[in-house]
């Protein structure tokens, strides 16, 4: 702990760097955000970094060109978002050839919260937990979140009100 | 009862990314630069062989009474299936990329000649070291190209039936260790010096003797070569045993590393590799002549212990570059596996043979593949 007499003032005048960051910087910057709503969004840590990865991948092989994405992180979202959805459409055709009922895997088995948190949780589908972090959590206004994930911003009010629902405790689960 | 962003903390807080993020990503996109370079190159190839056949059909004279299509689109295998040549295979999605075709078309087949070494990774990761013909004279000689297929040299030229096989690079990719025999006797390990052009013979074991020196590989900083060698009865099919052995890289006394002597069941310990930090030695042993067991030990020899019992003759192993993991291969399955250093998991990762480590997290395997393995009592997989 530093004396008050002590502390250096910072330069404020010094100027902010200047440009667009690098895109280690931007990762950085970002990875850890987009990892977090991606497990909540999954609730698999395995699935969370690999969807982080590839988007992050299309998104560096996409740098020569980062002025035509609007938002980098908007599209990195988009990019982790669809993966996930394309996923989870090829497990369910997966499972559906070779099982006729497949039991669902609690996704957040292996976190340890209060019994109540995980209830809500569980009540709350991937669809709407989508929309809760996009809107609640970053801040995205329904416009926007609409195109990220690829649907109407009024599905994504409804899909966020659900989920909210459910995280209250109340009914939930079934998508707009 | 916690709002919505209480219950997103409360959640994500508790699985932080894992550490190293930045570098598992820079990793991956390396990856996928140097697949789609390949790839690039492989559509390159497919296009200019379409052309010569289409210049060669539209030469006056060419036979053209065949009713068949003069190029024959090759069909893309379904994803999840082996190529149908050595490929590439990125272990974090399980993606297979084949080699450049000028690459697989100079190495030897292991159906015919019975090639029993795979491809040996450059220190850099932008060549390949490994056993080709000599301009389609049965004479296994050295070849070096770059990963992309560029630049096929060969660099040994072995003027004898035997051959050179087994290449092995050195830490600062100068050098390449391999087994020759360029005299009458069994063969021996040699040195190239690649700028150079010079070779030195490290081991002197004649005919006579029966012994046969097998698997070269330097130790991490260079100066050690570490083989081992088989001894055998007549010149096929039997050994009589197997032990671990160095040798100073400039010539000199060799050392035996491990310490398992012949019982005539083939009893013993081969192919020895030490890890990349220097500090443990992984060889094939056996016990009761079951010859399917990987073995770990300190650079010594000492405290060795089983790493992993296999379901059958465990095959040419080799250390991922971080040194947590070792790919091998068992003789009759073809079965690729990755084991975990740390806790003896094992992982079939792939079919094939000889794997190779490009990096971390991609193999090289050979699609065939015999050996005459050092512990089992007869060859498997070769012809003859």
């Amino acid at each position: 702990v530093q004396a008050e007499d002590n502390v250096v003032e910072l330069d404020r005048d010094r100027e902010a760097p200047v440009g667009p960051p690098s895109f280690e910087e931007l990762f950085l910057d970002v990875h850890d955000r987009l990892y977090r709503a991606l497990y909540f969004v999954t609730g698999s840590s395995a699935d969370a970094e690999e969807l982080m990865q590839d988007a992050f991948l299309k998104l560096w092989e996409r740098w020569d060109r980062l002025d035509s994405i609007e938002d980098p992180v908007a599209y990195l979202f988009r990019v982790a978002l669809n993966g996930f959805r394309m996923r989870a459409r090829r497990a369910r055709t997966a499972a559906g050839k070779v099982l006729p009922v497949v039991g669902s895997r609690d996704p957040f088995e292996d976190v340890n919260v209060r019994e109540d948190v995980r209830r809500m949780l569980r009540a709350v589908t991937p669809r709407q937990r989508t929309a809760i972090v996009l809107t609640d959590i970053f801040g995205y206004s329904s416009d926007q979140a609409a195109r990220i994930m690829g649907i109407r911003p009024t599905t994504v009010r409804v899909l966020a009100s659900q989920g909210r629902t459910a995280l209250r405790g109340s009914e939930g689960g079934v998508d707009a | 009862m916690p709002d919505v962003r209480e219950v997103y903390e409360t959640v994500t807080k508790q699985k932080p990314p894992e550490p190293g993020a930045l570098e598992r990503q820079q990793r991956r996109q390396v990856r996928s630069a140097r697949n789609k370079r390949l790839g690039a190159f492989a559509i390159a190839a497919v296009i200019g062989a379409a052309a010569i056949a289409l210049v060669l059909i539209n030469t006056p004279g060419a036979d053209r009474t065949t009713t068949e299509p003069a190029i024959r689109p090759s069909p893309t295998p379904p994803a999840g299936t082996v190529p149908e040549t050595d490929y590439l295979i990125d272990l974090d999605t399980g993606e297979k990329t084949p080699l450049p075709t000028t690459i697989v078309g100079t190495r030897t087949s292991g159906s015919g000649d019975e090639v029993r070494s795979g491809y040996a990774v450059s220190p850099d990761g932008s060549r390949l070291a490994y056993v080709g013909s000599d301009h389609g004279v049965s004479v296994q000689q050295i070849f070096v190209a770059n990963l992309d297929g560029t630049g096929v040299e060969q660099v040994t030229t072995v003027p004898r039936a035997l051959g050179a096989e087994a290449p092995a690079w050195s830490p600062d990719g100068s050098r390449i260790a391999y087994v020759s025999s360029p005299g009458l006797d069994l063969g021996n390990i040699f040195v190239l010096d690649l700028a150079a052009g010079g070779y030195r013979q490290l081991t002197f074991h004649t005919g006579s003797t029966g012994a046969t020196p097998r698997s070269p590989s330097f130790s991490p900083d260079g100066s050690s070569i570490v083989y081992s060698v088989s001894t055998w009865v007549g010149s096929c099919c039997a050994p009589l045993g197997s032990h671990v052995r160095i040798v100073p890289v400039t010539g000199g006394k060799s050392a035996r590393l491990v310490d398992s002597e012949s019982d005539g069941e083939g009893l013993g310990a081969a192919d020895g590799k030490l890890s990349p930090d220097g500090s443990l030695l992984s060889y094939l042993c056996d016990e009761e002549g079951d010859g399917q067991l990987l073995c770990l030990a300190k650079s010594d020899g000492s405290h060795a212990r089983v790493l992993v019992r296999g379901n059958d003759y465990l095959v040419s192993h080799s250390w991922s570059p971080d040194g947590t993991r070792i790919a091998y291969w068992e003789l009759h399955s073809h079965d690729v596996i990755v084991v975990d250093v740390a806790t003896g998991d094992v992982t079939h990762v792939a079919e094939g043979a000889y794997p190779a480590w490009l990096d971390d997290d991609t193999l090289i395997v050979r699609i065939d593949g015999c050996y005459d393995h050092a512990l089992a009592a007869r060859s498997a997989g070769c012809s003859g």
